[in-house]
């Protein structure tokens, strides 16, 4: 939203601030003139009226501000208060997609740093600069009232301040565009050094990383002064006009004086509020950087805000069977450089309900893809998925995922209890049967019962405290607690020893027997027995079957097979 | 070894009333080097302070001496001189913006750098017991902090003391008794700041507390939003994070309110002071003790007393986040690697025909429970040893150690019949390489990852790269990537199966030609074929190249010379391969 819509929205707090300017200006504005009248009355006496206006207006203008502090405190906060949580709304309704291919660090400023600088408009902005317009107005008014040939002489002045403030700011805009980019950069560099630290540590690549710091620090560095030199004359200009202004008084208002056509007390009068006129536009130069910088800000919070998400259009909700068909289903992309990465092409299978089922072929992108397109989460280029015969576009996808488990290759652990990171709820409640057939399931009764508060057991960020292999088995148990009717496994049995694989595939045949199972693999031993078999290279399927049917007609699945261990050695 | 490098358990240093004592003492350091711009700056600050107050004085002599006995020529020369003195204040001003405004930026480039050249210097423990999100806000928005501070408030900060300064050298000068009745207010002023700076102070580290959580969240969030839109599990995202968003604002509402608390009671302590100095001076102008000029130079004088004092006060709320913020950099600065290296007294009475020994040692990453237990192991150049044994029996935890990732918590580790805390971690990078099982990579192309931080080829063209990493075997290798070795990697190999990393990884490793290679279930994700490629590149190594295989793959491990059992603590040799099956299909898993 644009920065009137979200005046709009809190309108009445911006009402109620303007107010309460209004009132601490008006209040110290009346000061002065107060005084000048005690001075030209030569009223002395301690307890004249004019005294003890004088400490009344003290003592409101205190309470006013501090409730001002307050309401624009609050104001300020309650604007990022809602911007965040808007953003939090539509970033937990994005796709996959959008939130894998946003640039690194970048969601992570808009939360943070954009968000400050949007606030800043409000407190330093907006506010300030609205009692300093208040200020400015008042003192313009007071002036006028005093000697109006004077004011006119001293307001001179402002047409060539707009003119110098509207030029600078206008060049300094696109570097806080810079800005908010460098310091996503920076995000995303961060990030990398404590994701990648142990393999940094292992290869003294140290000074490899303090190197592609520095270019982003010197970047940020860079930024910063140019902004600093735009800024920089806005103080000298601004100083001019001031003393100018104070000069233009003391010379015509002198004369003035010596004339007699004006007072002393009017003069000193005139001073103060010559001095209140110039602090205004003081502040509009310490404050306009803030706003400017703001709105720039503010621009890339609404381009999330308002990003398109895909409406989910299907609406079946229903349990499923667990029949899954791919009718010639491509999946391609686009590269940096324009062209069309195909990690897909043309497949076509059918995998029945209840049957188990395993995906083999080359390390490579595609396998893990199906995957996703078999839950929805992203959809193909080209052909059709279907679920119990039904095409995936008419199911609710929120809905369908709840029948699906899947567990992905590399290990994804969040930093909260076990139970959370397996059943996503920290309470315990009805599904506590689902959730501890799910920990047995995966074999992990026994590291549960070795935790120090078993199941709300804290794990730690990215899970550094679990071997592989466990992390592995968390991740099987996420899946099966959620009683899925079809189960994929990407690699799952890569880091499980070969004792704990088979103890676990037997459980999951007992405990889940009615699921389909889809378990894309390297090693064949384990999967000979399973109902189909599906050989899928550089994108594409060169053959489908159950073991026996591939050693026959597969010259590529012999080669795998032969590449294995033989049945007998591990028997013996 | 506790969590010793956890940033959650650090108390901040004790807080002095002013608040502002205790942690500043090394945030000079950080200055220092712009000593000289920073001396020119206080000059010009104070030539343009000076400015600012002699104008008041000028008026006043100007209205005294000149406009009320009507000397018109006078005027005009007083005029002069107050233009010159706007000139001064205007060539000062410029001056010292731009000084203050490059020392910030200055100082802020080296407190991001002093930060992430600490980052380097600690071991792979700190990473393990800190979050991702907290380090990234600390390096990124709680410099800034002080950034804002520096660059906004220094300069006011130090104009505001010098003009104070001036104000009241010329007041006392022109009435020393007025002058006492004006600036008596400050005694006032200087309690509450007392009594409220270390309440402000705490709300402050709160609320930078409270916005590194959210971060925090968000950030594993983004990086595990793969099984949030798997597990539909949106509406649990949303609520979490709207939580911790819910105790920002909190947070930041009180911290907020307590800065700016002053403003008020300083205003409100001028304008008693106005009234004062009215009362007074009509009274001294009654008994004839001042004229007319001093007490509308007072009145101006006043306001240029505690209008000050308001940008002090908003100076100050400024004063106490940076110094917050600060407190929590030192947290981390502050931070020591405890991890040994270059230990002048380490034993070097090893066998040095061995490769690496490991002699009595014992682990353990709590105090408590011990992870390996009393392992003796001897690895000779040259041969290939396998470590089998269940998931979570400790393989990985024995990799670190033979790394150096970790010190034994008992007994020693020697490489080439030293003590490994003797070498410096860059000679034990040369020496030891580890294929890790997840595998990571670096935003850049395939061939800078490759490369990364080896020294033996710098600037080699994509072509002889190619050519050596044929020559090693790589061809097929190399084919997988769309691009070659000219792909691009996007943060952290976005796009890529780990497979396909991990054969990146191998590239890499094998690369560096180290002595000692350890392969953490390196081909655990990679298919037989493509396995058997790998395996052929290993025999390219040189001869003399011992190599440590960690695995489940029986297949992996049947060319091996020697073979170790690891479970639960203990690692027994495990003699041959066909004893090492039976270890293993009997063997009862841990955990």
């Amino acid at each position: 939203m644009t920065f009137g819509q979200l005046l709009k929205t809190y309108k009445w707090w911006t009402l109620f601030t303007i107010l309460l300017g209004f009132s601490s200006t008006g209040l110290s504005l009346l000061v002065p003139k107060l005084a000048a009248r005690a001075i030209d009355t030569g009223d002395f006496s301690s307890w004249s009226p004019t005294f003890t206006t004088l400490i009344i207006i003290g003592a409101s203008a205190f309470v006013v501000v501090i409730i001002q502090i307050f309401t624009s405190n609050y104001l300020s906060e309650k604007v990022a208060l809602d911007l965040r949580n808007q953003l939090i709304k539509k970033i937990s309704r994005q796709s996959f997609q959008y939130i894998d291919e946003s640039t690194p660090g970048q969601l992570q400023t808009i939360f943070t740093s954009d968000i400050e600088a949007v606030k800043a408009i409000i407190v330093q902005g907006f506010v300030t600069l609205l009692s300093a317009l208040l200020t400015l107005i008042g003192a313009i008014i007071f002036l006028l009232n005093t000697n109006l040939r004077l004011a006119l002489y001293t307001i001179s002045i402002i047409p060539l301040l707009a003119v110098a403030f509207g030029l600078i700011f206008g060049s300094i805009g696109k570097l806080f565009q810079a800005t908010q980019e460098n310091i996503q950069s920076i995000y995303a560099n961060i990030n990398e050094t404590i994701t990648g630290s142990a393999l940094i540590r292992i290869l003294h690549g140290g000074y490899e990383e303090v190197k592609k710091f520095k270019v982003v620090n010197e970047n940020a560095k860079k930024i910063g002064f140019s902004i600093v030199k735009g800024f920089a004359l806005l103080v000298p200009i601004v100083v001019l006009l001031a003393n100018v202004a104070t000069l233009i008084i003391i010379w015509f208002g002198g004369k003035q004086v010596i004339n007699g056509t004006m007072t002393l007390g009017d003069f000193s009068a005139f001073l103060s509020y010559s001095a209140m006129f110039i602090w205004p536009i003081f502040v509009l130069g310490f404050v306009g950087p803030s706003i400017s910088r703001g709105l720039v800000s503010l621009k890339r919070i609404n381009n999330v805000i308002a990003a398109n998400i895909k409406e989910e259009s299907g609406t079946y909700e229903g349990d499923i069977q667990g029949d899954i068909e791919f009718k010639n289903v491509s999946l391609i992309y686009k590269t940096e450089n324009g062209s069309d990465k195909t990690v897909l092409k043309n497949i076509s299978f059918k995998i029945h309900a209840k049957t188990k089922n395993a995906i083999v072929g080359p390390t490579a992108a595609g396998k893990s893809q199906l995957f996703y397109l078999m839950s929805g989460l992203i959809v193909p280029t080209e052909g059709e998925i279907f679920i119990d015969n039904r095409p995936l576009s008419e199911y609710k996808i929120s809905s369908l995922l709840k029948h699906i488990g899947l567990v992905f290759q590399d290990s994804i652990l969040f930093n909260t209890s076990f139970r959370e990171n397996i059943a996503f709820t920290s309470e315990s409640e009805k599904n506590r049967d689902i959730l501890n057939k799910a920990i047995e399931t995966a074999e992990l009764t026994q590291l549960v019962k070795e935790l120090p508060d078993g199941l709300e057991t804290m794990v730690s960020e990215r899970g550094t405290s679990l071997s592989g292999g466990q992390k592995q088995r968390l991740m099987l148990a996420r899946a099966l607690a959620v009683n899925p009717q079809i189960l994929l496994l990407d690699d799952f049995t890569a880091r499980v020893d070969q004792n704990t694989e088979s103890l676990i595939l037997g459980n999951v045949s007992k405990n889940f027997p009615e699921v389909t199972l889809v378990s894309i693999t390297q090693k064949i031993e384990p999967i000979k027995n399973y109902e189909q078999i599906i050989v899928l290279m550089e994108g594409e399927i060169i053959g489908t079957g159950t073991h026996q049917q591939l050693l026959k007609e597969s010259f590529e699945y012999r080669q795998i097979f032969e590449s294995q261990m033989s049945t007998d050695t591990i028997k013996s | 070894m506790t969590k010793i490098y956890s940033l959650d358990k650090k108390e901040s240093n004790v807080i002095t009333p002013l608040g502002v004592k205790a942690s500043t003492g090394d945030f000079f350091s950080y200055l220092k080097e712009d000593k000289s711009k920073l001396i020119f700056a206080f000059i010009f600050i104070f030539m343009n302070s000076t400015a600012n107050t002699v104008s008041p004085f000028l008026v006043s002599k100007a209205i005294d001496r000149y406009i009320s006995v009507g000397n018109v020529d006078g005027l005009l020369n007083i005029i002069l001189i107050l233009a010159g003195v706007a000139t001064i204040t205007i060539a000062t001003g410029y001056a010292q913006s731009m000084l203050i405004g490059r020392i910030s930026q200055r100082t802020l480039y080296r407190l991001k750098e002093g930060l992430f050249a600490k980052l380097q210097s600690l071991p792979t423990a700190f990473f393990n017991q800190n979050k991702a999100g907290d380090l990234m806000s600390r390096i990124n928005n709680d410099t800034d902090k002080i950034n804002q501070f520096l660059s906004q408030w220094i300069g006011q900060f130090i104009g505001v003391m010098f003009s104070l300064f001036g104000v009241v050298c010329f007041s006392l000068y022109l009435n020393w008794k007025l002058s006492l009745v004006m600036m008596s207010m400050v005694i006032f002023i200087y309690i509450i700041t007392l009594l409220f700076s270390p309440k402000i102070r705490k709300e402050n580290k709160k609320n930078l507390e409270a916005n590194s959580d959210f971060s925090a969240a968000l950030q594993e969030n983004l990086t595990n939003f793969r099984v949030v839109a798997a597990y539909s599990k949106r509406d649990y995202l949303e609520n979490h994070l709207e939580k911790k968003n819910n105790a920002t604002f909190k947070s930041a509402l009180r911290s907020g309110f307590a800065n700016r608390i002053f403003e008020p009671s300083y205003e409100f302590f001028g304008a008693i002071a106005l009234i004062l100095v009215l009362s007074y001076g009509f009274h001294l102008i009654s008994i004839g003790g001042a004229t007319v000029g001093v007490l509308i130079a007072f009145v101006a004088y006043t306001q240029r007393f505690y209008d000050p004092m308001k940008t002090l006060a908003t100076a100050f709320g400024a004063i106490q986040l940076a110094s917050a913020a600060w407190v929590r950099l030192q947290e981390v600065l502050s931070l020591e690697n405890n991890l040994k290296t270059e230990n002048q007294k380490g034993d070097e009475s090893g066998k040095p025909k061995l490769r690496l020994e490991l002699k009595n040692v014992s682990f353990s990453y709590d105090d408590k429970n011990m992870v390996i237990e009393n392992a003796n192991l001897s690895f000779e150049p040259g041969k290939t040893y396998a470590l089998v044994g269940p998931t979570g029996g400790g393989k990985s935890t024995l990799a670190s150690i033979m790394a150096h990732l970790y010190d034994p918590t008992l007994g020693v580790v020697y490489l080439n019949g030293k003590d490994i805390t003797i070498y410096s971690q860059e000679e034990t990078s040369k020496e030891i390489s580890v294929i890790l099982q997840d595998p990571i990579l670096f935003t850049g192309t395939v061939a800078e990852n490759i490369l990364y931080a080896n020294t033996d080829f710098t600037n080699v063209s994509i072509d002889d790269l190619n050519r050596v990493l044929e020559h090693k075997g790589f061809k097929d290798v190399i084919k997988r990537f769309e691009n070659g070795l000219s792909t691009t990697i996007k943060q952290n190999g976005a796009g890529l199966s780990i497979g396909q990393k991990q054969l990146i990884s191998f590239m890499r490793a094998i690369l560096r030609e180290p002595k000692l290679l350890i392969l953490d279930e390196a081909t655990a994700n990679i298919d037989t074929v493509t396995e058997a490629i790998l395996n052929k590149t290993l025999e390219a190594l040189p001869p003399e190249t011992t190599k440590i295989i960690i695995a489940h793959r029986l297949n992996t491990i049947k060319d091996a010379d020697e073979i170790m059992f690891v479970n639960g603590r203990h690692v027994t040799p495990a003699g041959s391969y066909e004893q090492a099956i039976r270890m293993i299909t009997d063997a009862k898993r841990n955990s």
